[in-house]
C-alpha cells in the first residue's frame, strides 16, 4: 500500500481545524481511525447491536458471537499466544494491568514486584495501591537517573522473593525498547512471572509473545486504530488459571448451584472468567478491524517509516540548540520523539498552543506535559516534554513543519519569557 | 385552581396563593412576566409557594430554559414555534420549543449553556484572583486552588481555558511567545 493510499484510509487526516490542515504527530496516545475500523464498527451499531453468544441464542446475537470469536482469533494470532482463549479483552491497557495487579496470586514468601522508573503510572500505580494493601512490595528499577535501562539495572532486583516483573515494552516518553527477553530469562529462572506494559509497542512492532517468554501482556485497541474502550490482556493459559476473580457477573460462569440453601458460583477456568457483563462488541469487532488493517498494511513496513520518520526528526531536532531530546543518543526503530527546552522560561504549554493556534496553515497535534510519566520527569530532572509521535501515515514535510514551527517560536520569544 | 399570573397583578397572585387552600394549581404566566426582568424570580416564588403547600402544581406556557430545576412541573404547550436556538441548546430533546402565545418575546428564550466543569470554574477562579496574566502563572495559581485536583496534566487547564473563550468568558492573546489570559467582564 502507498503512503497516498495510506493517507486516503484516514479519514480524519482530511478533515481541516478552523480552515487549517491537520498534523496528527500524537500517535503514541491514539492512532487515527481507518475505514475498514469505522466500516466494522458502523456495521455492529447499524446491522447486529445485539449481545454475543451464550446469552441469547437469536440470529443477531450468534452473528456477533461469531465476529467477537474471529476478533479474539486475529488478536491471539497478532501476538503469537498459543490459543484465542489466553486472550482476555479489557478496556485497555489500564485495565489489563489492574487486572493482573489485583488477581495474582501472591504468597506470603513470593510478593515482590519489580517495576521500571520508565513505566506508565498505568503500570505503577496499580502496584503501588497492592503494596498499601499489604499484598506486595515494589521493588523500583532505574530510579536513580540515566536514560539507559538495560537488563544489567532491573536483573539485580530480581531474587527468589519476586512473583512479578512488570516492565513496559516501550518507553511512552522516550519510546526506547527495554530487553523484555532479557529479563524474562532471569525472571523465570528465579520463578517469576513477566508482565509486558505493550501500549507503545504494538503498533509498530511484531510481537511473539511465546518466543520473548512474556507471560502477560496488556495492550489498547485504540493505539492500533480500534475505537477506545477495547483493548486486551494476554495471559499464559495455565497461569490464567491460577489467578483470582477480578470482576464477576454474567457470563463468568458455567453454573451457580444451590449448595445448603445458598447460591454457590462455579466459575469459567478461561478468559470468560474476567469478561463480566455485557462486553464492548463495537470495540471487540473494531480491534480485530485494526488487526487486520495492519497486517494488511504490513508492520515491516509500519516500523521502517516510523523509525526512519522519528530518526529524522531526532536529527533535526539535534541541531536546535535551545532543546534537549529525552532518552539516549541511540533509539533504533523508536517512533517516539520526546524533548524538553533547555531554558526553564520557556513553557512548554506555551509552544503547545502555539502550534494549536498561531501557524498559518496549519494546526499541528503534539502531546505536552508529563506523559503519565511523573516518575521519570522528576527523577530526571524534566519539568514538562513536548513528544511527537509517527504513525505511517506521517510525512517527512509534516516533520519540516514542525521544526519550521519551533524555529518561529523560538525567534518570536525574542529572549523575553 | 388556574391562575392567570401577570406581570401587572403579581402582588395580588402571590397573596391569593397563600390564602389558597385548593390542592391543586395551574399557573398561567403572561408574556410580560417572563420578558420582565425579576419576572421570573415571581413565577419560581408562585411555584415554591404551591410546593410548599404540597398541593399539585403545573405551569403553562414556559419552557425548561426558563426555569431551570422546575422542569416537572411544565406542561407542553399545544402550539409551539421552532427555537432559533435549538441547536446549542444543552437541553436537546426536553423543549418543544417557544410557546407560540409568547411569540412576542422570543428573546426571552435563551438556551442555557452546559453547567460548567471544575477545572473551567477554577480557570475562571484563577482569573479572578489574577486577570492577564501568562500561562505559567495561570498554572502556579491553579495549584493552590482546590475547587478540583485534575490539572496535574497542565494540558487540561488550558483545554478547559479554550473551552471557556468560546464561550466568550475568557480571551487569550500570544504575546512574544507566552499566551496572556484574560476573564472577561460584562
Amino acid at each position: 500500500m502507498g503512503l497516498t493510499d495510506i493517507r486516503a484510509s484516514f479519514p480524519a487526516l482530511a478533515r481541516k481545524v478552523g480552515g487549517k490542515k491537520l498534523v496528527y504527530l500524537d500517535n503514541a496516545c491514539s492512532v487515527l481511525k481507518p475505514r475498514p475500523v469505522i466500516k466494522a464498527v458502523n456495521h455492529y451499531l447499524s446491522a447486529l447491536g445485539a449481545c454475543a453468544g451464550g446469552r441469547s441464542g437469536h440470529a443477531l446475537s450468534a452473528a456477533v458471537e461469531e465476529l467477537c470469536h474471529e476478533a479474539r482469533a486475529k488478536t491471539a494470532a497478532f501476538v503469537n499466544a498459543a490459543s484465542a482463549s489466553e486472550i482476555i479483552f479489557t478496556s485497555n491497557t489500564t485495565e489489563g494491568i489492574n487486572l493482573a495487579a489485583r488477581s495474582f496470586p501472591f504468597t506470603k514468601g513470593k510478593n515482590e514486584v519489580v517495576v521500571t522508573a520508565f513505566d506508565h503510572h498505568s503500570n505503577l500505580l496499580p502496584f503501588l495501591e497492592e503494596q498499601k494493601r499489604g499484598n506486595l512490595k515494589v521493588r523500583i528499577a532505574g530510579l536513580d537517573g540515566g536514560w539507559k535501562l538495560d537488563a544489567d539495572r532491573i536483573c539485580p532486583l530480581i531474587n527468589s522473593r519476586t512473583a512479578l516483573v512488570s516492565l513496559p515494552r516501550a518507553s511512552n516518553v522516550t519510546g526506547q525498547f527495554f530487553p523484555v527477553e532479557e529479563v524474562a530469562r532471569e525472571a523465570h529462572r528465579r520463578g517469576a512471572v513477566v508482565l509486558a506494559d505493550a501500549a507503545q509497542y504494538l503498533s509498530t512492532s511484531r510481537e511473539d509473545v511465546r518466543a520473548a517468554g512474556i507471560d502477560m501482556l496488556a495492550f489498547s485497541g485504540h493505539k492500533l486504530g480500534a475505537p477506545p474502550g477495547i483493548g486486551a490482556l494476554y495471559c499464559r493459559a495455565d497461569l490464567m488459571r491460577r489467578l483470582k476473580n477480578f470482576k464477576v457477573g454474567g457470563g463468568t460462569v458455567s453454573d451457580v448451584t444451590l449448595a445448603g440453601g445458598l447460591p454457590e458460583a462455579h466459575y469459567f477456568g478461561d478468559c470468560r472468567r474476567f469478561e463480566a457483563g455485557i462486553q464492548n462488541y463495537a470495540g471487540i469487532i473494531g480491534l480485530g478491524a485494526a488487526i487486520d488493517f495492519l497486517s494488511r498494511t504490513g508492520l515491516g513496513l509500519i516500523k521502517e517509516r516510523t523509525a526512519a520518520l522519528a530518526a529524522s526528526c531526532r536529527r533535526r531536532l539535534a541541531g536546535v540548540e535551545a532543546v534537549e531530546l529525552l532518552g539516549p543518543a541511540d533509539l533504533p526503530g523508536s517512533p517516539i520523539v520526546s524533548f524538553s527546552f533547555r531554558d526553564r522560561r520557556v513553557f512548554a504549554q506555551d509552544f503547545n498552543l502555539f502550534l494549536n493556534n498561531e501557524l498559518p496553515g496549519h494546526v499541528i497535534c503534539a502531546r505536552c506535559g508529563n506523559h503519565c510519566a511523573i516518575p521519570l520527569h522528576r527523577s530526571r530532572g524534566v519539568k514538562q516534554s513536548l513528544r511527537l509521535s509517527f504513525f505511517v501515515y506521517n510525512t517527512e514535510s509534516e516533520i519540516r513543519l514542525f521544526c519550521d514551527a519551533l524555529e518561529g517560536y523560538l525567534a518570536g520569544t525574542g529572549g523575553k519569557r | 385552581m388556574k391562575l392567570e399570573f401577570k406581570l401587572a397583578g403579581a402582588p395580588a397572585a402571590l397573596r391569593a396563593l397563600k390564602r389558597s387552600g385548593d390542592k391543586k394549581f395551574v399557573l398561567v404566566p403572561d408574556s410580560a412576566l417572563l420578558a420582565a426582568p425579576g419576572g421570573l424570580d415571581l413565577l419560581r416564588e408562585a411555584a415554591d409557594l404551591c410546593i410548599e403547600k404540597g398541593a399539585g402544581l403545573s405551569i403553562e406556557g414556559v419552557t425548561p430554559c426558563l426555569l431551570p430545576g422546575y422542569t416537572r412541573y411544565l406542561s407542553a404547550s399545544r402550539r409551539s414555534l421552532p427555537c432559533p436556538a435549538k441547536e446549542r441548546c444543552f437541553l436537546q430533546g426536553a423543549c418543544a420549543g417557544i410557546p407560540a402565545a409568547h411569540s412576542g418575546v422570543a428573546a426571552a428564550f435563551k438556551p442555557p449553556a452546559r453547567p460548567l466543569t471544575d477545572l473551567e470554574k477554577c480557570m475562571l477562579a484563577v482569573l479572578a484572583r489574577k486577570n492577564k496574566i501568562t500561562t505559567a502563572q495561570v498554572l502556579k495559581l491553579a495549584k493552590g486552588i482546590k475547587i478540583c485536583a485534575s490539572c496535574s496534566n497542565e494540558g487540561e487547564v488550558f483545554r478547559a481555558a479554550e473551552r471557556l473563550i468560546r464561550m466568550g468568558l475568557v480571551a487569550k492573546e500570544y504575546r512574544g511567545g507566552v499566551y496572556i489570559w484574560t476573564k472577561k467582564t460584562g
